[in-house]
């Protein structure tokens, strides 16, 4: 009976192997990580890493046949506004042109989804930078300092295409997909702290040599832009300055025909194109060899230059098809080619004289305003300004500011906008003009996944 | 055998194990009282009808527990007394009782039994059952099934012979791919394909290739496997026959054994076949005179004058030429030459078996394309002589070798017939003449696509008995599948008009998936009274790598370097790595009493990598139920010589998602100045799991007349939940999707009916037939969300997964001949996604098959066909161009509408992109369902007829010739190219007429 019993547990223990496998080897589902990807935690352990987590932002931006940052925001603000004619059938960009653009639009979709993208993007560096342990003081400090850079960027671009939009600072996915819209006036002090808080982090040098990540002084240029379109004019003023009066780093290029050459003494921040077969998208996309079958330059810009501006044949071209002639931005010269000579301009010097031009003028500072518009309207070959009034002035600095950033990021659409006088301007040259079509519709797929936005009135 | 004698005692008492000692005298006492007459020797051999010995066969004096086996001479010697009866049983052939009778030399001739029911043993994976005795719902074919086709694929030869299980050839070149969707699609985001387990060792189901390349549809990895070397296919689909495949038997299970050696004098098989392959059907397209009249009237509809820029076909071209380009492009012949040789034997303990194949296929395309298959195989197992030690060892490897162009001619066929000789004078690529450019078709003949897989499987399983009843075995496997893939672009085949843009190029592609898998498991039977005890238990441990390159090389000086990276100006690469591991526990309790009540219980623990921390692990488990009626003694001897019922319930899981979701990656990016930057590629998700099939079962199995009637029914509804989709972020997040689980729940429900009927019987001649029949229905219950989710135009709740959302047509307007839709929102205007509201599905109503096999000496006839009733894409809008544009078109398009009053369903020709016709056209195209119509098909799909030479004539050689036909004829009203796959136009599955001898030695 014993033995029996005792045989029988013996046949039960060879089960026993197999019961203790169950619990002995839950771990041999955990897999290595993949080698082709880094997972999260390990991209910041080393320098090296945690700068490419960085750059790789930059990249994004540039590559590719247009981004937000990479030729869209110019030809999105530039077909909105008065600057180019649209000769594309793609019906998406038919509705930028007609100020006609529907939630659904996927191109107002990836303007909405992309930058958000970078800021989630720049919100991993900020974490993954708090919790990281290898990383060098120095690095880690330009490193913080641009993704709030970028971060700020983002945000900027975001409220002037979309009005008040959801400020995002945390990668929580569940957090952030009931994120609710601000208005505009909270988005601004946002933006001036995350700007404020990366220029105590970025050195006043560029870290490559290159002009091709933010330092101090892109933030700063920035930080100026934000205090303009807030209606902060001494702070504009004073931002602007610190830049200006950097003798030696930033010259105007005397020669319009170098202002986008790669590191110009004018740029403050370029982007580096990565496509290996040109340089630029928008040399690639605006100049024309045929009739035009996406864009040309409206009629509108050639026709506001001043007699003798040469700015207006050197940053315009024209070509001949049938009995027209068609006129293309002409800023990048470079259509195709694997050598780089030019870089893509962000932020450059001429932008904070008028911007400080503006501010001055904002403040009652007439002669300032006109010796900083002057220096512009110069070095385009141009007489100093009449300009005597404030309200002359101010016409003086918008006019110069057309003629010197046409297609160049939307600056025209913007200073449109936030100077109240897209209706009066658009409303005579675009049939069928609302004064909602100011702000752009909020992208169905948001409205559609997110309980708590709202959309923007006119689109609902 | 001893336990076998304890019948009727309980093994729970321990009086057990002393009979267990006592059992030799007690069967003796058991036994029938010795007569008077005394045991004598009585010796004999055992044949087949072929004449040769069969070794093995189990020979039994009936009602007494004495027996032996043929040797492998056939021979066998055994004590016997007069009165005795045996039974010469074996398997796949009819057991016989022969009486004593006083005579001392019994010889006996075995008769094959095709339908052995009583004794198949059937595949299960971990286990084998009897087929009478299985409560799961697994379909089979064996080695004789597939020998009759042509094929290269087992998948192929499976089409419309196992109900429940719906195979799509997508393509008819060589190498191609196929669907294969088992009760149906269960998952909405995740995977549908079943797992493939080749010899206990899971076997990858996504296409071998390193880059999918559109000519094969990315190809199919189950053309790795030398289809002659197959044994047996079985396929799991109910929850019984699933669950102990746990997360991965959602989809089914397709279990591949190769072939075994078997005991008895070596012998050589060899058998040479070849044969030829062409396109079976050609559409009716427009002559040169039709096209000249369809082009001229579209210029005159749209009152446009010809011009060399908009009618080069009518202007620059030779519109007296005449180019058929169905016959050629795709009219060719293929020639296909299959050799395979295997040599096998072995004694009672030890057999073998090893061999190779060589196949080589041609294409119908002209040029010299083809593909070609190198295989071999060897199988030894061992068993020792008290039967408790077991081995196996099996290698399978083979190596394919495939030369196509980089994409499917096949879509050229609609070019113009006036168009331009695809060579000029001087024999080089005619391009058309000056500024009337042609697409040369030809130059795709000069992209090649070549890809190369190596295939090996290799297993090793070891088994041993430790005390009587209980056996431990281990499974080890390892498969590993290289791909090397190129694709050339050379200057020569492009465009001169497109070489400012376009420039030579290459892609090179390697994969490696590596798999290896070790299952020790345990196995108990023990016989409790009446009834019979299995207990099974197991653990998986499996592994599986996957790594990937991939270079595109540009900037070439010439044609001649194109295969060679280190002559390109410019490379981009690009690399994949990995790694799954997965981990499970598994059992099986099976509880057979005395024949007629069965109980299978089957569960699994399993955990995978693919899911984050936390929600590895879960389990799955089902009930089987079996009732053998006809072994109730009221049935016993009643016309019903066999009856079950059986049931099933219980789980299975799905895990076909990409590996390493839930981790937050960065990958990197285009380097930024020198250096790659990185960017985060998935949201952190640690919070999905499985998907989760529930699977439900009753079917009705009957053998009337001796089995010579089988009917088998069968009822499923399988209900997927937990689905893993792609739950749609607001853009704010960053992402636009993340992978989540939704309590959206598919259900499938069928029924499957599979008859067999022995028709005649006799002697020298016999008529079967088998029909199987299946009913699918396809179901989307829940969907949680569903008209926010990115699905909201694809899928409605209460309908099939396979519809379309669409407008409605509702003919032609009258006075236009424009199509026209129903306005559903009255908005004034057709629009999406508002007007989607008509739904049509593509898919099966019903799909089956029917077999008759006739044989008459040694005449060997065998009749298969394939019907699937279903709807498809109709051929008026194959061309996907609106007919007037400088595309061919179907004959139908003659039927145009012409003046008010005509009635068609063909608008009126038009050549401009901005026509209302082309904006009609193209709605339907994309959205109209006027594009979906009936794509039914009876297809004569094999005919297969052998003749085996008598025996006699050869000296003990055996000689078998054949001729095989697939795909002979195809009755259908589909006026496309081909019926069975609709939806682009690709190369249909070819007509192949094959002769062949089989020698063995």
């Amino acid at each position: 009976m014993k033995l029996y019993m005792l045989k029988r547990i013996k046949h039960w223990l060879y089960f026993l192997p197999i019961t203790g496998i169950v619990f002995c080897c839950e771990n041999f589902t955990e897999t290595g990580v993949p080698k082709t990807e880094l997972i999260g935690t390990r991209v910041y352990t080393t320098d090296e890493t945690a700068t490419a987590a960085v750059t790789g932002i930059y990249s994004r931006m540039v590559s590719g046949f247009g981004g937000f940052a990479n030729y869209r925001t110019t030809l999105w603000g530039g077909l909105s506004a008065d600057e180019l004619d649209n000769f594309s059938t793609d019906m998406s960009q038919v509705e930028f042109y007609e100020n006609a653009l529907s939630p659904t639009n996927n191109f107002v979709g990836n303007l909405w989804s992309e930058p958000y993208n970078y800021i989630y993007h720049a919100n991993a560096v900020l974490e993954g930078l708090e919790n990281a342990n290898g990383i060098s003081p120095v690095i880690r400090r330009q490193l913080r300092g641009e993704a709030l850079f970028i971060r700020a960027f983002c945000h900027f671009y975001l409220v002037n295409w979309f009005g008040g939009v959801p400020y995002i600072t945390t990668t929580d996915y569940r957090e952030n997909s009931l994120a609710s819209r601000l208005p505009e006036a909270e988005v601004y002090p946002l933006l001036i702290a995350d700007l404020e808080q990366a220029r105590e982090l970025l050195e006043a040098t560029y870290v490559t040599g290159e002009r091709i990540r933010p330092n101090r002084h892109t933030a700063t240029a920035l930080l100026a832009r934000v205090y303009l379109y807030s209606g902060d004019w001494l702070n504009a003023e004073t931002m602007t300055t610190e830049v200006i009066d950097l003798h030696g780093i930033y010259e105007l290029e005397e020669d319009p025909d170098k202002v986008f050459l790669a590191n110009s003494t004018e740029a403050i921040w370029q982007l580096r194109p990565v496509a290996g077969n040109r340089n630029t998208v928008e040399g690639y996309s605006f100049i024309l060899t045929a009739a035009p079958a996406n864009s040309a330059l409206s009629h509108r810009v050639i026709d506001a230059f001043e007699p003798g501006d040469i700015r207006k044949t050197r940053w315009t071209g024209s070509i001949i098809s049938g009995n027209s002639t068609y006129y293309y931005p002409y800023k990048y010269k470079v259509r195709t080619g694997s050598e780089l000579s030019e870089y893509y301009m962000v932020f450059r010097l001429a932008e904070l004289y008028l911007v400080r031009a503006e501010a001055r003028a904002r403040q009652g500072n007439i002669s300032g305003a006109g010796k900083d518009l002057n220096i512009i309207r110069n070095r385009a070959g141009l007489a100093n300004t009449t300009a005597a009034t404030q309200a002359e002035m101010l016409d003086a600095v918008f006019r110069e500011k057309r003629v010197e950033f046409f297609a160049e990021w939307g600056h025209r659409w913007f200073d449109l906008k936030r100077t109240g006088r897209a209706g009066t301007v658009l409303g005579t040259v675009k049939p069928g003009w609302q004064p909602t079509d100011v702000l752009y519709p909020v992208p169905h797929a948001e409205i559609q996944n997110n309980p708590n936005m709202e959309q923007n009135p006119g689109y609902e | 055998m001893k336990h076998a004698t304890l019948a009727g005692f309980p093994c729970w008492c321990p009086i057990t194990i002393v009979l267990i000692f006592l059992s030799l005298p007690v069967s003796l006492i058991a036994s029938p009282p010795l007569q008077s007459t005394a045991q004598h020797q009585i010796t004999g051999t055992v044949t087949d009808q072929e004449g040769l010995p069969l070794a093995g066969v189990n020979i039994i004096i009936k009602d007494r527990e004495a027996g032996t086996m043929s040797d492998e001479n056939g021979k066998y010697t055994m004590a016997v007394q007069d009165t005795d009866i045996l039974i010469f049983s074996f398997v796949g052939f009819k057991m016989q009782e022969v009486a004593v009778a006083g005579k001392t030399d019994v010889h006996v001739t075995m008769q094959e039994d095709i339908m052995a029911l009583e004794g198949v043993e059937v595949n299960a994976g971990y286990y084998t059952v009897k087929e009478r005795e299985r409560t799961g719902s697994i379909s089979r074919i064996n080695a004789e099934d597939i020998g009759k086709q042509p094929v290269s694929n087992p998948l192929a030869a499976m089409q419309g012979r196992m109900p429940g299980v719906y195979i799509q050839q997508n393509t008819g070149v060589p190498g191609g791919d196929f669907n294969i969707q088992i009760r149906g699609r269960n998952s909405i985001a995740g995977g549908n394909a079943p797992l493939y387990v080749v010899d206990g060792v899971p076997f990858p189901s996504e296409p071998s290739s390193a880059f999918g390349n559109l000519i094969t549809n990315g190809g199919n990895s189950l053309n790795g496997l030398d289809v002659n070397n197959i044994a047996s296919i079985e396929v799991l689909k109910d929850a019984d026959a699933t669950a102990i495949y746990g997360s991965r038997g959602a989809n089914g299970v397709v279990l591949i054994t190769t072939k075994k050696g078997s005991a008895g004098k070596a012998s050589l098989d060899l058998n040479i076949q070849s044969g030829t392959g062409s396109v079976g059907r050609f559409m009716d397209l427009l002559d040169t005179g039709q096209y000249l009249q369809m082009r001229r009237e579209a210029f005159a509809n749209d009152g446009v004058e010809p011009t060399p820029a908009n009618a080069r076909d009518l202007l620059l071209w030779d519109t007296s030429r005449y180019t058929d380009w169905q016959k050629k492009l795709v009219g060719g012949t293929s020639y296909l030459t299959d050799l395979r040789g295997a040599v096998s034997g072995g004694n009672a303990q030890t057999s073998f078996r090893f061999g190779g194949g060589y196949r080589k296929e041609t294409t119908v395309f002209p040029g010299d394309f083809g593909y070609r298959k190198l295989s071999g195989f060897l199988n030894l197992t061992h068993r020792s002589e008290d039967n408790r030690f077991r081995a196996e060892v099996s290698v399978n490897y083979a190596a394919e070798d495939n030369n196509l162009m980089s994409r499917d001619i096949t879509s050229f066929i609609f070019l113009p017939p006036v168009a331009p000789p695809v060579y000029d004078n001087n024999g080089n690529l005619n391009w058309g003449p000056e500024g009337g450019s042609f697409n040369n078709p030809y130059s795709i003949l000069r992209r090649t696509y070549t890809t190369g897989t190596d295939n090996l499987i290799g297993n090793v399983g070891l088994d041993y008995e430790f005390l009587p009843g209980l056996r431990a075995k281990v499974g080890m496997g390892y498969t590993s599948i290289r791909a090397k893939d190129v694709q050339v672009t050379p200057w020569s085949s492009i465009h001169p008009l497109s070489l400012s843009y376009e420039e030579a190029n290459s892609t090179f592609g390697n994969k490696n998936t590596k798999t290896w898998i070790v299952e020790p498991r345990l196995e108990y039977a023990k016989t409790i009274g009446r009834g019979e005890l299995r207990i099974l238990a197991g653990s998986t441990f499996q592994q599986t790598k996957n790594e990937s390159l991939y270079v595109y090389a540009s900037g070439f000086s010439s044609d001649a370097l194109l295969e060679d990276v280190a002559s390109a100006g410019t490379i981009r690469s690009n690399s994949g790595y990995s790694e799954y591991n997965y981990h499970a526990v598994f059992g099986r309790v099976n509880f057979n009493w005395d024949s007629r009540y069965i109980l299978n219980l089957t569960g699994r623990r399993d955990g995978s990598s693919r899911f984050g921390p936390g929600k590895r692990f879960a389990g799955f488990g089902a009930v089987g139920l079996a009732w053998i009626f006809s072994e109730e003694r009221f049935l016993k001897n009643s016309l019903l010589s066999f009856g079950k019922l059986r049931a099933s319930y219980g789980t299975s899981g799905n895990d076909q998602i990409g590996d390493y979701g839930y981790l937050d990656t960065y990958s990197s990016t285009v380097p930024y100045q020198d250096h790659a930057g990185l960017y985060p590629t998935r949201l952190f998700n640690p919070g999905y799991g499985w998907e989760v099939n529930k699977k439900l079962e009753i079917a009705l199995e009957l053998g009337l007349a001796h089995n010579r009637v089988t009917l088998s029914t069968a009822w499923f509804r399988n209900r997927s939940s937990n689905q893993l989709v792609g739950l749609s972020l607001p853009p704010v997040t960053g992402f636009s999707s993340i992978q989540a689980n939704l309590p959206a729940l598919v259900q499938n429900t069928g029924i499957e009916i599979a008859l067999h009927t022995q028709n005649i019987r006799s002697e020298d001649f016999s008529w079967d037939t088998s029909v199987n029949i299946t009913i699918p229905r396809n179901k989307l219950l829940e969907y949680p969300g569903l008209e926010n989710s990115g699905y909201t135009n694809t899928y409605a709740i209460g309908k099939s997964l396979n519809i379309r959302k669409t407008f409605r047509y509702t003919g032609i307007e009258p006075q236009t001949g424009i199509y026209r839709f129903e306005d559903v929102n009255g908005d004034g205007r057709v629009s999406y996604p508002d007007d989607l509201q008509a739904i049509k599905a593509i898919e099966q109503d019903f799909f089956g098959g029917m077999h008759n096999s006739l044989s008459y000496k040694g005449l060997q006839l065998d009749v298969f066909f394939q019907f699937v009733r279903q709807t498809g894409n109709t051929s008026l809008f194959a061309t996907r161009s609106v007919p007037g544009t400088s595309v061919n078109q179907p004959v139908e398009v003659m039927e145009r509408w012409q003046q008010p009053g005509d009635v068609s369903n063909v608008q009126p020709f038009t050549q401009s992109a901005s026509s209302a016709q082309t904006i009609a056209f193209n709605q339907s195209l994309f959205y109209g369902d006027n594009t979906i119509g009936d794509a039914s098909f009876i297809r004569l799909k094999t005919v297969s007829l052998s003749y085996t030479v008598p025996a006699r004539y050869l000296s003990g050689m055996k000689a078998r010739v054949y001729v095989q036909g697939q795909n002979l004829l195809t009755i259908t009203g589909y006026s496309g190219l081909d019926p069975e796959y609709s939806t682009s136009m690709r190369l249909p599955p070819l007509q192949m007429l094959t002769a062949g001898v089989q020698l063995t030695l």
